[in-house]
């Protein structure tokens, strides 16, 4: 189907469907060329909807690279909603890319990005919707490469049948070099084989069908066997060792219709030398590396100028842990005043600083202050490295309070290894104390004061020192929630949000599965199951029959958890953070030891093997 | 580009505004908001050959050079045409539209004809099925004072039906042409699918010494 025809069945079925700007493209700095017979086609595809995958910055870092690549050109395609889902499958609308409605099966490469577990059955509706074979074995020589990296690519098995190339680590050069490296198999006319041997070449690049998982006789996983002698024994993860220089895109695509986050976003630093055991971001993507502010200046200058903007945000792990943190906000909040631009600084640490800041920046809403203490109790928050007192918290709040803020959010998680009835009280202690406070500062009343509480369900994720244990059960999920539930009741002004457990049991099992997976995620696509972190479209029969089909219960592996020291179904994919790193810190996490931030001292995580720490060790 | 709202059009011009350098006042009292706005804006799904946007500037602006810088940022399918300045009102443009021309495109339009349309008008009530602003259930309601014409256009032959048609477009009066090209399809025995009918709004008009004019030529000037 040729893009005229494309456009023609598109035009019958937009009306019929709620926000059709989604599938229209067209938006303001969009790259639409008029791609030549030589140019490489690569379609970039967010498995989730326009308004969240828009929202996503990583996104527009590699459009921009991708279109900065001589002969490439790429293009956008996100999940279509259900509504316009079943209008594509009545007029026979194979899934197009937004700039010049090419149908997918007519590019060379797409490319999925890998943000969240809950996001994997739409990957296998695009492609089905596209019209492309799903399982890697049973694609031509002459279909598109279906490659994917982003977070959850660090264990990928769970979609290996799917993709031809899964990437790890910054993708910035790794994706270009895998471009290229496509390029000169279309124009020597090379196989499919052929590229996968020498893109297993690639820093981070890993070819899961050079690989076959071992299982033993319950089913576990126990190892890998190598099916093509030349592939590598662990493929570690591309590091950029200076961000500095690397492209960043200084004209972002402007969606016309509202979107999640509506903003210019400057990376102001990647990755974070607290070492929070649970945090999966946190180790992925060591060693810290930041920006200059004046280059983060100029990169937000001219974003806001090509956007026409009014909000700046800045995107890192740990925003205030900028070397020059102070510098820049100063800068920054100069140079958005005169702009007349509202700066939002996200993960900010709330030191005196962060309130003389918020003081001086107008228009700044004086509602939601934020904490995530993460664990009710110091000796949890010990446990998982988490390094926030009460103190501290009590002393911004004061501080907030006196400058007329009137509710506080805080975050939790429940499930945590070590965890008792203990903690979970903790949780609801503080919010009580919280409250008591402001009940006081008030004279005697709430006034408007509430405090919200949300409780995450804790799920264990691979490459980190939590990797090896054990998910709470979803009856001990229930349980505890409804705890917690009770105790809240009796607190006035204090509202608690909780997270549903089955959904973070899948996310479990999809975070340390292993490839028997693959077999899962067809049968539940297959029973409609698509948009899971949607919980209007979340079918859990659907995911309760597939899981049944296939043998996953409560008794495997990625639920039940790992002994320290067995293989692991990731484990072909090396991090730079060592696995004695990670043992060592479990162990402590157990005595409820806590590691300092590596930014006061190295504590040999392993990442300075393959790059410069700059920013490890800075500090007495 | 029939596919953004109102909303996200008025989102898009702010950007623009932005984008483009161009101050805009904002209004006085409680909550200021920018004095920009789109006349009479069209539902979603409606097209458009002729739009209006005014904007209150605090800046000497050469007007053209603003257009066009504009226009660079706009997608395609939204560009300025014409500009003009014009003095300072207590209301804003809105406000002086009176009617707006359509033309309405109907798929199968084998049953419609100009005959049909003079039964169709003829009668003593024209109606239109609306919702009800409180109760949201659909009413009938007379919209035969808010026509001014309706005609299928001269020689439409062949599979579709095209109609030409002059309605009510005030701020306290307005007749949806769609709502109206769908009860004459159903006078005529039709039943159009949902989304096929076309709308293309042609001219936005006000008065003028008595006479219906283009909102532009209430302002003369190059
Ligand atoms: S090697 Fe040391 S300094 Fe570098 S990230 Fe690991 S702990 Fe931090």
């Amino acid at each position: 189907m040729n893009n005229t025809e494309v456009l023609r069945r598109l035009e019958t079925i937009l009306p019929l469907v709620e926000k059709p700007a989604r599938y229209i493209g067209g938006e303001p700095n969009c790259v639409i060329r008029d791609p030549g017979p030589g140019t490489f086609r690569f379609a970039f595809c967010f498995p989730d909807s326009y308004e969240i995958g828009m929202s996503y910055l990583g996104m527009q870092i590699l459009y921009n690279v991708l279109n900065n690549t001589e002969d490439c050109c790429c293009e956008r395609a996100f999940a279509p909603e259900k509504d316009m889902e079943e209008e594509m499958r009545k007029a026979g609308l194979p899934l197009f890319t937004l700039e010049t409605k090419t149908p997918l099966s007519q590019t060379d490469m797409v490319g999925f990005t890998l943000q969240y577990e809950l996001s994997y059955t739409n990957i296998l509706l695009m492609l089905d919707l596209a019209g492309i074979p799903l399982n890697s074995r049973d694609r031509s020589e002459s279909d598109p490469l279906i490659v994917c990296g982003g977070p959850c690519a660090f264990n990928a098995e769970p979609l290996a049948d799917f993709f031809d190339v899964v990437m790890t680590g910054d993708g910035e050069l790794q994706i270009r070099e895998l471009v290229r490296l496509a390029q000169r198999r279309k124009r020597e006319g090379q196989t499919k084989e052929w590229f996968l041997r020498k893109a297993a070449d690639i820093r981070g690049v890993y070819v899961p069908s050079f690989y076959e998982p071992l299982y033993d006789e319950n089913g576990r996983y126990c190892g890998m066997k190598k099916l093509w002698d030349g592939a590598p024994d662990r493929v570690l993860k591309a590091i950029i060792d200076d961000i500095e220089t690397a492209e960043f895109p200084e004209t972002n695509i402007v969606p016309l219709i509202e979107v999640v986050h509506d903003r210019s976003v400057v990376e102001i630093m990647r990755g974070c030398s607290r070492g929070c055991r649970f945090c999966q971001a946190g180790m992925l993507y060591r060693p810290v590396r930041q920006r200059t502010p004046d280059r983060i200046c100029e990169l937000a200058r001219k974003q806001l100028e090509s956007s026409g903007n009014s909000e700046l945000s800045l995107l890192s792990l740990s925003t205030s842990d900028h070397s020059e943190f102070e510098e820049l906000v100063l800068k920054l909040m100069d140079y958005c005043q005169k702009k007349q631009i509202s700066l939002s600084l996200p993960s900010l640490r709330l030191d005196n600083f962060a309130f003389k800041v918020m003081d001086e920046m107008q228009r700044i809403r004086k509602t939601g202050l934020t904490f995530a203490p993460e664990a009710g109790t110091q000796r949890l928050r010990d446990v998982i490295n988490k390094n926030i007192s009460e103190e501290e918290i009590f002393t911004a709040l004061n501080k907030a309070i006196d400058l007329g803020w009137t509710s506080v959010k805080l975050y939790f998680m429940m499930g945590l290894p070590t965890e008792t009835d203990e903690d979970l009280d903790g949780i609801a202690d503080l919010a009580d104390r919280i409250m008591k406070l402001a009940i006081y500062k008030n004279g005697g009343s709430r006034g408007r004061f509430s405090v919200s509480v949300s409780v995450a369900n804790f799920v264990p994720k691979p490459f980190t020192p939590f990797q090896w244990v054990p998910q709470d059960t979803e009856k001990e999920f229930e349980r505890k929630h409804y705890y917690l539930a009770d105790k809240f009741r009796k607190l006035k002004g204090v509202t608690y949000h909780y997270h549903g457990s089955f959904t973070s049991r899948l996310e479990a099992i999809f975070a340390r599965g292993g490839r028997e997976l693959c077999e899962t995620l067809r049968r539940a696509y297959s029973y409609g199951c698509t948009f899971d972190a949607w919980t209007e479209h979340f079918s859990r029969e659907g995911w309760e029959r597939a899981l049944k089909e296939t043998g996953i219960d409560d008794s495997c592996a990625a639920l039940r958890g790992f002994e320290p020291g067995s293989p692991l179904p990731w484990e072909i994919i090396d991090c730079g953070v060592t696995e004695s790193f990670l043992l060592r810190e479990y162990e402590k996490a157990q005595k409820a030891v806590t590691t300092k931030d590596c930014r006061y001292g190295c504590n040999g995580c392993g990442l300075n093997r393959y790059t410069e720490c700059r920013w490890g060790d800075i500090y007495e | 580009m029939r596919y953004i709202s109102h909303l996200d059009l008025h989102r898009l011009f702010k950007r623009s505004l932005k984008k483009a350098g161009i101050a805009v006042d904002y209004s006085k009292g409680y909550n200021p908001h920018e004095m920009i706005n789109v006349v009479q804006p069209l539902s979603l799904g409606f097209e458009s050959v002729s739009e209006y946007f005014e904007l209150e500037t605090p800046m000497d602006l050469d007007k053209d050079e603003a257009a066009a810088e504009l226009n660079a940022f706009l997608p395609e399918g939204i560009k300025f045409t014409a500009s003009r300045k014009i003095p300072l009102q207590k209301k804003n443009l809105s406000a002086y539209s009176e009617y707006a021309s359509y033309e309405i495109r109907i798929p199968d339009g084998r049953l419609l004809s100009a005959e049909k349309a003079r039964a169709f008008l003829s009668r003593d009530k024209v109606t239109v099925i609306k919702k009800d602003k409180k109760t949201k259930q659909p009413v009938e309601k007379d919209v035969k004072n808010m026509i001014k014409s309706f005609e299928p256009a001269e020689g439409a032959e062949g599979e579709e039906a095209v109609i030409h048609c002059l309605l009510r477009c005030a701020t306290n009066e307005n007749l949806n042409p769609l709502s109206l090209a769908e009860s004459f399809a159903s006078f005529c025995g039709l039943s159009p699918e949902k989304g096929s009918v076309r709308v293309t709004r042609l001219e936005i008009y006000g008065l003028k010494e008595g006479a219906l004019v283009p909102l532009l030529e209430l302002y003369p000037g190059e």
